[in-house]
C-alpha cells in the first residue's frame, strides 16, 4: 500500500475496482433495523443502502462510499434510539403495572 | 488484531445468548397473553403500523408451525426474513466464505427493489381498504 498518487491511469482503475468490492451496502442491516426497531431511521438507512450498488454500477465510487457511510450511520442511530426507546417503554410499562396493582389492593 | 478478535467473539456470544433468551420467551410466552414485551413506540404514539408490526406475534406462530396465522400478523417478516437468512447462509457457506455474512450479492436493481419493498409494505398496510388492510396484523 503506497500512500502517494498511483503513477499511471491503469492503476487508478484497478485500485477503484479493489474499492468496489469493499463498499458494503448495509441493506440487510437497514432492513433488520427497520423491522426490529420500528422507527423511521431505518427507512433513511434503507434509502441510502439502496443507492450504494446503483452508484457502484455507475462507477461512482466516491458517491457509493458516501451512501454506504450514511447507511451505516443511520443503522447505528436507528439501533441506538430503538434500544433506548424500548428500554424506556419496558420500564414505563413495569411501573404502570406496579401502580395498577397497588391501586387494586 | 487479537484484542479485536476477542471483542468480536464477545459481541457474537452476547448476541447469541440474547437471541436465545428472546427465542425462548417468544416460544413459551404468547405475545398476545403476556404484556412484558416492549410495545412498539410508533404504534403507541401514532397508531400506525410499521413494517415490523406483528413480527413478534408472527414469530410466535411460526415457532409453533402456524404459517397462516403468522402471515396474518406480518406476511413480509414471515416469508421474507427466513428466505433472506437462507440466502445469506448459502452465500456464506457455499458461494464465498470470505465475504461478510450480511452482504447480499445481488444486482443493484434487486437490492433497490428489496429496500423499497420494505418501505412500500410499511405504507400499504396502513391503508384501511381491503387488499391493503389484509397486510395489517389481524
Amino acid at each position: 500500500m503506497s500512500s502517494g498518487m498511483p503513477s499511471n491511469p491503469y492503476s487508478i482503475e484497478t485500485s477503484q475496482q479493489g474499492v468496489s468490492g469493499k463498499v458494503p451496502n448495509y441493506l440487510v442491516q437497514s432492513i433488520l433495523v427497520t423491522l426490529c426497531c420500528c422507527i423511521p431511521f431505518g427507512i433513511v438507512a434503507i434509502v441510502y443502502a439502496a443507492q450504494v450498488n446503483t452508484k457502484l454500477a455507475a462507477n461512482d465510487f466516491v458517491g457509493a462510499k458516501n451512501s454506504s457511510d450514511q447507511a451505516k450511520k443511520w443503522c447505528w442511530i436507528g439501533l441506538g434510539v430503538g434500544l433506548v426507546l424500548n428500554i424506556i417503554a419496558i420500564v414505563a410499562q413495569v411501573m404502570l403495572g406496579v401502580a395498577a396493582q397497588q391501586q387494586g389492593m | 488484531m487479537r484484542s479485536k478478535n476477542s471483542k468480536v467473539k464477545w459481541v457474537v456470544s452476547a448476541t447469541v445468548v440474547a437471541l436465545g433468551i428472546a427465542i425462548g420467551l417468544v416460544y413459551w410466552f404468547p405475545p398476545t397473553e403476556y404484556d412484558f414485551y416492549p410495545k412498539c413506540i410508533l404504534y403507541q404514539t401514532t397508531g400506525l403500523y410499521c413494517p415490523g408490526c406483528g413480527g413478534t406475534r408472527a414469530a410466535h406462530h411460526m415457532m409453533h408451525g402456524r404459517l397462516v396465522e403468522a402471515c396474518r400478523m406480518n406476511i413480509f417478516a414471515t416469508l421474507f426474513l427466513p428466505s433472506l437468512f437462507l440466502v445469506l447462509a448459502w452465500q456464506k457457506l457455499v458461494v464465498d466464505p470470505k465475504k461478510s455474512f450480511f452482504t447480499l450479492n445481488a444486482s443493484p436493481r434487486i437490492q433497490w427493489s428489496l429496500g423499497m419493498a420494505v418501505i412500500a409494505f410499511g405504507i400499504a398496510r396502513n391503508i384501511p381498504l381491503p387488499p391493503f388492510s389484509w397486510l395489517a396484523p389481524h
